[in-house]
């Protein structure tokens, strides 16, 4: 399951630094596309809203926060009353704090769940889509969508991002096997403004 | 009467003494083919015996097993796989461990031996993503039966946690947590536990986990401080089998190649295995440089090659036949043991050293060929024949040392002086017939100084008497501040990897620094759980009396039957419904049919009824958390093991109240622990002094006797030893140095080794007119200060070695031999030169 997160992590900052193309892609265009954009960011900061439909909830989970990244391995969400929470990754240490009196949890995550780790990955120049991946790419408008498909076995079924044209992301939808779905979707994106460590913290 | 038997008894001995080298003296000269023909029989029989012999590593070998708490230790060595599994211990720099564990564990997953991967498993992670879904069916099973897990201390938070306004709280924060949660990641554990009572429950799981002081938040076996990393690796095939444990060792060295952090291999066998080479270049070297000292030093003197290469054949026929010898009755030899080399070239010189002094001063004073082989043969012989007699029965009276370390070391060394004796009586004659001609010159040899000394010693000899009984007194006073070194650790390698190991995990992963282990046995696992709910109560008792650190059992892990009912009891009188839970979730917006599961266990009763303890075990046995169950519960071929870890510091637990307290509530559990272990050693090398000093000084004297008949001349071979053995444990308490588990033996072994050199210069002077007895003692005194060097260079190989054990003996013998040599030379000069003591 943390797989998943670094995964979803990983592909929404790699969205936010990608400049939308005016034309259709190939899967492996597509991807490459985004790693070579990703090049250019050094960090991107973003308010956001929350949608989760879960299989054991029969009311849809709505809430608003804010996210922020910085290169290589720093990210941080903070998430408004009424479910407030905040989670710290900072390469393979993860420390969140899930409601107003929830108790602060660190767990380090192995290396190759690490962010930088990720990051490395996708900074590689992308000449096929990986075994067992599934990647549609379509242009709508100013909009971009990119679905990706990962190979079978793992929790997360589909993830789907759609971006602007301008290379910010404007929405991240996992669909997982169990029914679940989450839909993040970003405004006021802000790129290499100048982050430091003091907006990684979380207290 | 008796006296006259006893008198009859030792002239008997004398004479048989001088007939037997007579006859050496006659067939050295007379068959000496028959002597080469035999000598190489013997060799060719030792040959084929030696390879029949089994030669060990296993450290573990060397000490008592049948003592109740080396038993133990060496059970819980195979329950914990601690003798077969092979860990790795990794140091370095914090930021770089992680990743070079996963490396090391590439490497060694991907390790072939014989073409077939060299480890069942290996393991560096507490927490594997697979086990997922077996952490959630724990949780789920602790959440529908809280009374199995929670702490009694925490069974009011446990109720409170069911009562409406705590349900709604807990709802909404698991709303809070499904919201915060990436994606659905906290959906399974929700579903299992919708209260969150696991808060309750898994920090005493995870600390009943802990062996060791590790970080609680890393999901690795890491220290606190993150500098060392655990590794644990089981290998295909038991490490005890020596073939497939060198070719794995050489593959653990390949993968470890080139890391970037500092890889050390660890455990019971696998570590010897990985120590056997650097023992075995550690005893070649320390046997080629006494060698080589050895041989310089006669060189040195006598200025003859063919004798000086003589010594080397004379010391390996030696060597060979006592090595020959001892496989004859012993089943395996261990490969520690073969520092008796060393002893043996130290000591089996010292032989040829008497015989070819009195050969060439003979030769030099007009002898010929024969009678100066004669004399040294016969004369000198008997002298040598005491001394070696002396020198290897205390070592043989070790043989029935109840430590095998000290046994057999006892048993090589005193078998070697014999053969070596021997190798010599037959070996030098017919060299000497070989390579001598009549008109061959003879210069006087050096004469060391002894000559100075003689007339030094015989200027004062009351005041030097009176000196040395005076230094007597101090050293006595000085040797009464000597300690006791228990650590067995101290005995290994200083340098070894088992040592590093050890040490880095008391530096930075040991919950304390002492510990004890504490087995209940029995047939079954509800009697041995039973059983161990006393040792339980007793640790308890002295926890809260802050007489330990920590301590952990199953039973403190989880909860027994009668903590289970005051916790369902409590949770019985707050009526709590499942139909109401169900309606709460409905509230929050739950989905009631995705917790229909907990919801029916709630409904049949699970939150208010005790479960069998076995169905707890079974339930944490199938979990990612069995190593707790592991730990502290084993099966084997004996049946049931309930076991009870306790921590504390120096001082903190009076470890022998705790054994007769636990005497008294379990008289049939069992405990171990370094301590205790090595006052088992202790009271056993105790006894095996008392009866070596015992046996071997009534032979040694009885020897004396049979040779000098007086009391004078024994007090002469005697007096040396006192003076060198209470000058050795003063010298020792001077130095800071400490009397351990093998060098205590020296106190043994000196008396037969010391007692020559007073006993050469005795033989020489003391039956000599007074006029005469400068010139015995010049060549005499000179062969003791030899033997005395050559018996140093011997030892002295060892005091240098990485061994500690080893080490030990050299220093401590090295200071004997040289006080107790010292005093031979001006002491018993001295009493010479007094009228009282004259013949």
């Amino acid at each position: 399951m943390k797989s998943l997160l670094q995964l979803g992590l990983v592909v929404l900052f790699v969205m936010a630094a990608q400049p939308a193309q005016a034309r259709s892609l190939t899967p492996v265009e597509g991807l490459e596309a985004l790693r070579r954009s990703f090049a250019g960011l050094q960090d991107f900061t973003a308010e956001l809203t929350q949608e989760k439909q879960l299989s054991i909830m029969k009311k849809k989970l709505v809430m608003q926060g804010m996210i922020r990244f910085k290169k290589p391995d720093r990210f941080y969400l903070e998430l408004a009353p009424p479910y407030s929470g905040k989670v710290l990754l900072k390469d393979t240490v993860l420390e969140q704090q899930l409601g107003a009196q929830g108790e602060r949890q660190r767990i380090v995550l192995p290396p190759e769940q690490g962010l930088s780790r990720w990051f490395a990955t996708v900074s590689r120049p992308i000449t096929s889509i990986p075994e067992g991946m599934e990647v549609r790419a379509e242009q709508n408008g100013s909009l971009t969508s990119v679905v990706i498909r990962p190979a079978k076995g793992g929790q997360l079924k589909e993830l789907t991002l759609v971006l602007q044209d301008d290379g910010t992301v404007r929405k991240l939808v996992l669909e997982e096997r169990a029914g679940d779905r989450t839909v993040m979707t970003f405004r006021k994106t802000r790129r290499n403004i100048g982050l430091t460590e003091a907006d990684f913290r979380l207290e | 009467m008796i006296l006259s038997n006893i008198s009859k008894l030792l002239c008997l001995a004398s004479q048989l003494t001088i007939r037997h080298l007579t006859w050496i003296e006659r067939i050295t000269r007379t068959s000496p083919r028959l002597v080469v023909a035999t000598s190489l029989l013997l060799v060719f029989l030792s040959l084929f015996s030696l390879v029949h012999i089994r030669f060990e590593t296993d450290i573990f070998r060397l000490f008592p097993a049948d003592r109740p708490a080396m038993r133990l230790l060496l059970d819980s060595l195979e329950w914990s796989g601690g003798a077969r599994e092979a860990y790795f211990l990794l140091e370095g720099d914090p930021a770089v461990l992680p990743a070079a564990a996963e490396r090391l564990a590439g490497r060694l997953r991907s390790l072939q031996v014989d073409g077939v991967p060299a480890f069942k498993r290996v393991v560096y992670r507490i927490y594997e993503e697979s086990e997922a879904q077996r952490f959630t069916e724990l949780v789920a099973f602790a959440a529908a039966h809280p009374a199995a897990f929670v702490p009694l201390k925490d069974a009011d938070t446990l109720v409170d946690r069911f009562t409406p306004r705590a349900i709604d709280q807990a709802l909404d924060q698991l709303t809070v947590q499904l919201a915060g949660s990436i994606g659905a990641s906290s959906v399974g554990l929700s579903v299992a536990d919708p209260l969150g009572l696991r808060e309750l429950i898994l920090p005493r799981l995870k600390a009943g986990s802990q062996a060791l002081d590790m970080d609680p938040s890393s999901p690795y076996f890491l220290s606190r401080d993150g500098r060392v990393l655990i590794m644990i690796a089981e290998p295909v095939k038991p490490v005890q089998e020596m073939s497939f444990a060198r070719k794995l060792v050489a593959g653990i060295n390949q993968t470890r190649q080139g890391a970037e952090v500092r890889i050390f291999c660890a455990g019971a066998h696998i570590s010897a295995v990985i120590d056997e080479a650097a023992m075995r270049s550690n005893i070649l070297s320390c046997i080629l440089s006494s060698l080589v000292v050895v041989l310089g030093i006669f060189y040195a003197v006598y200025r003859r090659i063919l004798p000086t290469l003589m010594l080397p054949l004379i010391l390996s026929l030696g060597v060979l036949l006592a090595l020959a010898t001892a496989g004859l009755f012993l089943t395996s030899i261990h490969i520690i043991s073969f520092a008796f080399m060393t002893l043996i070239v130290g000591l089996g010189t010292d032989y040829s050293i008497h015989l070819y002094d009195r050969f060439h001063t003979e030769r030099t004073a007009g002898a010929t060929t024969d009678q100066a082989i004669s004399l040294a043969l016969v004369d000198t012989g008997q002298g040598l024949f005491t001394a070696a007699t002396t020198t290897a029965l205390p070592f043989l009276a070790l043989g029935w040392a109840e430590v095998r370390a000290l046994s057999e070391l006892g048993i090589l060394v005193g078998l070697g002086v014999i053969f070596s004796l021997y190798a010599t009586l037959f070996a030098t004659p017919l060299l000497m017939r070989a390579i001598d001609s009549p008109g061959r010159q003879y210069r006087s040899l050096p004469s060391l100084g002894m000559g100075w000394l003689w007339r030094f010693s015989g200027r004062w000899p009351r005041l030097l008497l009176w000196l040395s009984g005076a230094m007597v007194v101090v050293f006595t006073l000085m040797s009464l501040q000597t300690s006791f070194d228990g650590e067995l650790k101290n005995l290994q390698p200083q340098h070894s990897e088992a040592f590093r190991a050890q040490e880095l995990v008391e530096q930075h992963l040991n919950l304390a620094p002492k510990s004890l282990l504490v087995a209940v046995d029995g047939m079954t696992q509800a009697e041995v759980m039973q059983g161990n709910l006393a040792v339980e109560t007793l640790s308890a008792g002295l926890a809260g009396q802050s007489k330990l650190q920590a301590w952990s059992s199953l039973g403190q892990t989880m909860n027994r039957q009668h903590e289970q009912r005051q916790i369902t009891n409590l949770l019985r009188a707050v009526n709590i419904s499942a139909v109401n839970l169900g309606k709460s979730l409905a509230q929050k917006g739950f989905s009631t049919s995705s917790f229909e599961l907990y919801l029916n266990q709630i409904k049949s009763g699970s939150l208010t009824q005790p479960v069998d303890e076995a169905v707890i075990i079974n339930q944490l046995a199938a979990s990612p958390l069995r190593g707790v169950v592991e730990r502290h519960l084993v099966q084997d071929g004996n049946g049931w093991h309930a076991l009870t870890y306790l921590y504390y510091r120096p001082g903190q637990l009076d470890q022998h109240a705790f054994v007769r307290q636990l005497g008294a509530v379990a008289p049939t559990a069992r405990v171990t622990g370094t301590d205790l272990v090595s006052d088992e050693l202790l009271s056993a090398v105790r006894r095996s002094a008392i009866n070596g000093v015992g046996l071997g000084g009534v032979l040694v004297l009885l020897l004396l006797l049979a040779h000098f008949k007086s009391l004078a001349g024994i007090a002469s071979s005697l007096g040396p030893v006192l003076f060198g053995a209470v000058a050795m444990l003063g010298t020792m308490a001077l130095v800071g140095m400490k009397l351990n588990f093998m060098n205590i033996m020296v106190l043994v072994t000196i008396v037969g080794m010391g007692s020559d050199y007073g006993l050469h210069v005795q033989h020489r002077c003391g039956e000599v007119a007074a006029d005469q007895q400068e010139l015995s003692f010049v060549q005499a005194g000179r062969s003791v200060l030899l033997s005395a060097l050559t018996t140093i260079a011997g030892f002295g190989s060892l005091a240098f070695t990485d061994y500690g054990a080893m080490s030990s003996i050299g220093w401590s013998t090295n200071f004997g031999i040289g006080f107790t040599a010292l005093a031979a030379l001006l002491l018993v000069p001295a009493a010479l030169q007094l009228s009282v003591f004259r013949r």
